[in-house]
């Protein structure tokens, strides 16, 4: 009776938690909004989150991209050929790189690299009084450290699924070279024809939800640390796994939507 | 005469401890007013309430008239010129340099300074403290009284008219305790006010004002002190 009354009362509080998470991703949007406007001393703040979320993303991004496009053609290819369907690769290597696994796939590379470094630095920072530092001179944190963390990891995101995507699609023309050569021509034609508008769409709109819940879930566990460093750890892991269970949640949810319409 | 700052039955508690508990009291504007007790007692979550650096767990801190928690965005931007924070441990922001902890107050309640009249102001704030470090290293490169006097400059960096200092003393040399007590007593002579933390005596006995004694989170005793030296 203890245990069903434990996840009872967590329960409760999830629930109890969720319109504040919620108003705290609304205040993030209008603090993210009016950062053109009022954010200049953060400026240089979006300029080292996109530096480090994206730009140093990118060599495994890359490494990523050419060893699943190039494996998914080189498994596949034979295998539809024997089937006499090799003009589904195409379609197969668009749907995997572009719609379904490299928007997520980015995603975790972008939680496992940022989602940790944002929560334990802020809250770091709340440990050190650093946070009501900002506050006693008329700083609000949101508005400064919030805003340009969300604005750098959405940003990053979007772009580096288009990297993923541009990389995870083309470097197979050239690595196939070498085990089963195809015509190039051959090879873009297919790949046009198969890359239509709805998949650009969905990928981009993934990219860009995906960078906010890391965002949004990264700077909430990081402000959520109270006093004790040994706290800061945890806001770590928390980031990490809230920011996987949301992703996964709104990427099946996007998937349905976009098969349904 | 009505209060500057007005704590009606305060109490902070955090992940289940009682900090502070049922806290009332005021600050009058061109006051000294200081809060006492051992070590633990919540002085500095009771001097950080007042402030409205944090938010209570029940009861109200005002401002004037104006509950301190419901200010609006521009009400807020006000108050905060107005009143600066030194703390305890310093709180600078540990990834940027001395010049950029004290360049943000100003970039943001002094938008129309441009950058050389900013290093001007920060670079005579600084010689006013004692602060003869290099602008551009980092607080983890100075000892603990150097990030002391930095903090003490981010505090006087807007010219405030109400300073909360969380034990300002604390790991200063006797020269740059003295430094500190000039800059505190012109503060006060053009009718500014200053709410404090300390336990050193010495400090407490040049700025005796209103005292209130903190023991284990509850605001027992308050005093009225005058200052004998200014008497004198």
């Amino acid at each position: 009776m203890d245990m069903v009354s434990a996840i009872g009362s967590t329960i409760i509080d999830q629930m109890k938690s969720i319109p504040y998470g919620l108003g705290y991703f609304g205040k993030m949007i209008e603090s993210s909004a009016a950062f053109v406007s009022r954010g200049k001393a953060a400026r240089k703040i979006l300029i080292m989150q996109l530096l480090f979320t994206f730009i140093e993303a990118l060599p495994i991004t890359s490494i990523l991209a050419v060893v699943l496009g190039s494996s998914i053609f080189l498994m596949g290819y034979p295998f539809l050929l024997s089937l006499g369907k090799s003009s589904l690769i195409y379609s197969l290597l668009v749907t995997i790189m572009s719609r379904e696994l490299g928007p997520i796939l980015i995603a975790f590379v972008v939680t496992a690299r940022s989602a940790t470094a944002i929560a334990t630095e802020i809250g770091g920072m709340v440990t050190s009084h650093e946070i009501e530092a900002y506050i006693s001179v008329g700083v609000d944190p949101i508005d400064h450290l919030g805003a340009p963390r969300f604005l750098g990891v959405t940003g990053s995101m979007f772009f580096l699924t288009l990297y993923f995507s541009f990389c995870g699609l083309l470097a197979p023309a050239v690595i196939i070279q070498f085990i089963h050569p195809v015509p190039f021509a051959e090879y873009f034609s297919g790949l046009f024809e198969e890359f239509t508008i709805r998949t650009i769409i969905v990928s981009l709109v993934k990219s860009i939800f995906f960078g906010m819940i890391i965002a949004t879930v990264s700077t909430y566990y990081g402000f959520a640390v109270e006093r004790a460093s040994t706290e800061v750890p945890v806001a770590g892991i928390q980031a990490v796994g809230k920011s996987i269970l949301f992703i996964v949640l709104v990427d099946a949810f996007i998937t349905v939507l976009s098969y349904v319409f | 005469m009505q209060s500057l700052f007005r704590l009606d039955n305060v109490s902070f508690s955090s992940r289940g401890v009682q900090i502070v508990e049922n806290a009332s009291l005021s600050v009058q504007k061109g006051t000294v007013t200081a809060f006492l007790g051992k070590s633990g007692s919540g002085k500095s979550t009771l001097l950080k309430l007042t402030a409205g650096l944090l938010q209570p767990t029940f009861g109200t801190v005002y401002y004037g008239e104006q509950n301190i928690h419901t200010l609006s965005r521009m009400e807020t931007e006000i108050f905060r010129k107005k009143c600066a924070f030194m703390f305890q441990d310093s709180a600078l922001w540990a990834n940027q340099n001395i010049f950029q902890n004290l360049s943000l107050p100003l970039m943001i309640h002094f938008p129309e300074m441009n950058a050389e009249e900013r290093f001007q102001r920060i670079q005579n704030v600084c010689a006013v403290v004692g602060f003869g470090k290099d602008l551009f290293l980092r607080p983890a490169d100075l000892s603990t009284g150097e990030q002391k006097l930095a903090g003490f400059a981010r505090a006087l960096i807007c010219e405030p008219e109400i300073l909360f200092l969380d034990e300002c003393t604390e790991s200063l040399d006797r020269k740059s305790r003295e430094t500190m007590c000039q800059i505190l007593d012109s503060f006060l002579k053009k009718g500014n006010t200053i709410v404090y933390v300390s336990h050193e005596s010495g400090f407490i006995s040049r700025y005796p004002g209103t005292i209130y004694i903190v023991e284990s989170g509850k605001v027992q005793i308050k005093e009225i002190k005058k200052n004998t030296e200014a008497d004198a």
